[in-house]
């Protein structure tokens, strides 16, 4: 996903970041970013629904993600309180999205970056067949709606959706024979043994001796963060400064995959070997698939025929805070009479690409001369933090 | 926080096409996609380089607006602003 910006890259924002190189060790790291913090101005000045309409329009990638930390916030804000089949449907189209953007990485981006050629074609079908679960949800009414739609859910289909999603999930990111995740001997065994795209960035790095590459000591957020904290920080984010430099209670912190599956017997196993380097990384990811699949299917039993909520208030403050594919996203609105009075969204790149974040320190004073090229490895750390604009790596050697 | 700029399909080869977006014009692969595009079409990229969905041209149109009113909260040397008519 290197990236070189144009006018319309001027508009997505963009990564730039610089790395020198002395006497064989990275030396300096810069993240510059282009990026607009402040989109959530765009909702403001607008009567709520309306907002919440555009939110798929604006961040179309991720739009599911962003709509419904919209919509939460927004009930928060208006005293509604969600059911648990309206809450557990919503958190499927979630995990949908953030499986098929973990795959993306894992099929295309790693690959692309080591100059392999990237799996389009199974995150394709892959796309297609997540799409049928909205369906066999909602049917055909918009999902969208403050308070939640009208759910009409379909368990045979959904399961049925989800074990065809799993297999070709799996066939993508583990190949024909999928180790067993639960044990690190299975893992071992299976490395280097694929010919998929996806597994051949973990052969790589374990292969060029990359599996400690950086590796840093950034606090991780929790899942479940204090959200008065954000709440306190976002209402008084008058300049966007939070929002663009985001901490938590004092602390730089990471967010996504790894911070989020820190506790899997895998994960944890190859963090004790490799600290938190590109191997944990990019396991943590491969983990995360099997994961995601793991929480539809336990969603499904959460299910039940479920006409949604009304809101009986038009003013107030609230929060949201979901875990996404790249970590935690944060909305906090202030409405006043039905309209957006002011929108402030908190995005989880802002959280790795820090200035004092995970990349920074994860790349300084690595070794610049192993594995084939810095270019390759760093391509894979930032990759492996997932930011949700394109970048350009300059590298510069003394 | 990805944003989705609605872009125009101008020029079609294979499984690439040459869209543009405020005056830009950038070389993607359409290969997620299993409807055919064609000349004048808008489009969705992921990170510049996949088509990943197509865009009905009166929601473009809403969403170029938007994206026009972000670009007037950016710095003042972006120039797209004034280069780009909506469809």
């Amino acid at each position: 996903m290197r990236d070189t910006q144009g006018k319309s890259g001027g508009i997505e924002g963009s990564l730039r970041i610089e790395v020198k190189i002395d006497a064989g060790v990275v030396s300096n790291v810069q993240v510059c970013s282009r990026r607009p913090v402040d989109s959530g101005a765009l909702l403001e000045g607008r009567p709520v629904e309306d907002a919440l309409d555009l939110l798929p329009r604006i961040f179309s990638l991720c739009g599911v993600a962003q709509t419904t930390a919209g919509l939460m916030a927004v009930e928060r804000a208006l005293a509604i309180s969600l059911t648990p089949p309206q809450t557990a449907a919503r958190q499927m189209l979630v995990a949908a999205e953030a499986l098929e953007q973990t795959v993306w990485r894992i099929a295309v981006d790693w690959p692309t970056c080591l100059g392999m050629r990237p799996d389009v074609a199974g995150i394709r079908d892959l796309r297609r067949l997540l799409r049928g679960l909205e369906t066999s949800m909602f049917n055909a009414t918009p999902w969208n709606r403050i308070g939640g739609s009208h759910l009409l859910p379909d368990p045979v289909e959904l399961v049925k959706i989800i074990d065809v999603v799993a297999q070709q999930a799996a066939w993508i990111v583990f190949g024909d024979a999928a180790p067993r995740l639960d044990n690190h001997e299975s893992f071992d065994r299976w490395l280097g043994r694929q010919h998929r795209p996806g597994p051949a960035a973990l052969d790589y790095v374990r292969d060029q001796g990359l599996a400690a590459f950086g590796h840093s000591q950034v606090d991780f957020l929790p899942t479940r963060p204090d959200t008065g904290f954000f709440a306190q920080q976002l209402a008084n984010d008058v300049d966007w400064s939070f929002c663009a430099r985001p901490h938590y209670h004092g602390s730089i912190s990471e967010t996504g995959a790894l911070p989020r599956l820190v506790d899997h017997p895998l994960v944890s196993r190859l963090r004790d070997r490799h600290g938190n380097g590109l191997l944990t990384r990019l396991g943590a990811r491969l983990v995360e698939t099997d994961d995601l699949i793991s929480k539809m299917r336990s969603w499904v039993g959460d299910l039940s025929d479920d006409p949604g909520t009304s809101a009986h208030h038009a003013s107030g403050q609230g929060i949201s805070v979901i875990d996404t594919a790249r970590g935690v996203l944060v909305h906090w609105v202030e409405i006043a009479d039905n309209i957006v009075d002011r929108y402030r969204i908190l995005a989880p790149t802002e959280w790795n690409f820090h200035p004092r974040g995970p990349l920074i320190q994860g790349l300084q004073g690595a070794n610049a001369h192993v594995g084939e090229t810095l270019d390759k490895n760093a391509g894979l750390l930032i990759n492996a933090l997932d930011p949700c604009v394109g970048y350009e790596l300059n590298i510069v050697e003394h | 926080m990805c944003l989705a700029i609605p872009s125009k399909v101008v020029e079609i080869n294979d499984d690439r096409v040459i869209v543009e977006r405020y005056g830009e014009r950038l070389e993607v692969n359409t290969g997620l996609m299993s409807e055919p595009l064609t000349v004048g079409d808008y489009v969705v990229l992921r990170a510049r380089t996949h088509v990943v969905a197509k865009m009905d041209p009166q929601a473009a149109r809403e969403a170029l607006l938007l994206f026009n009113e972000l670009a007037e909260r950016l710095a003042d040397d972006i120039e797209f602003k004034s280069n780009h008519e909506a469809p």
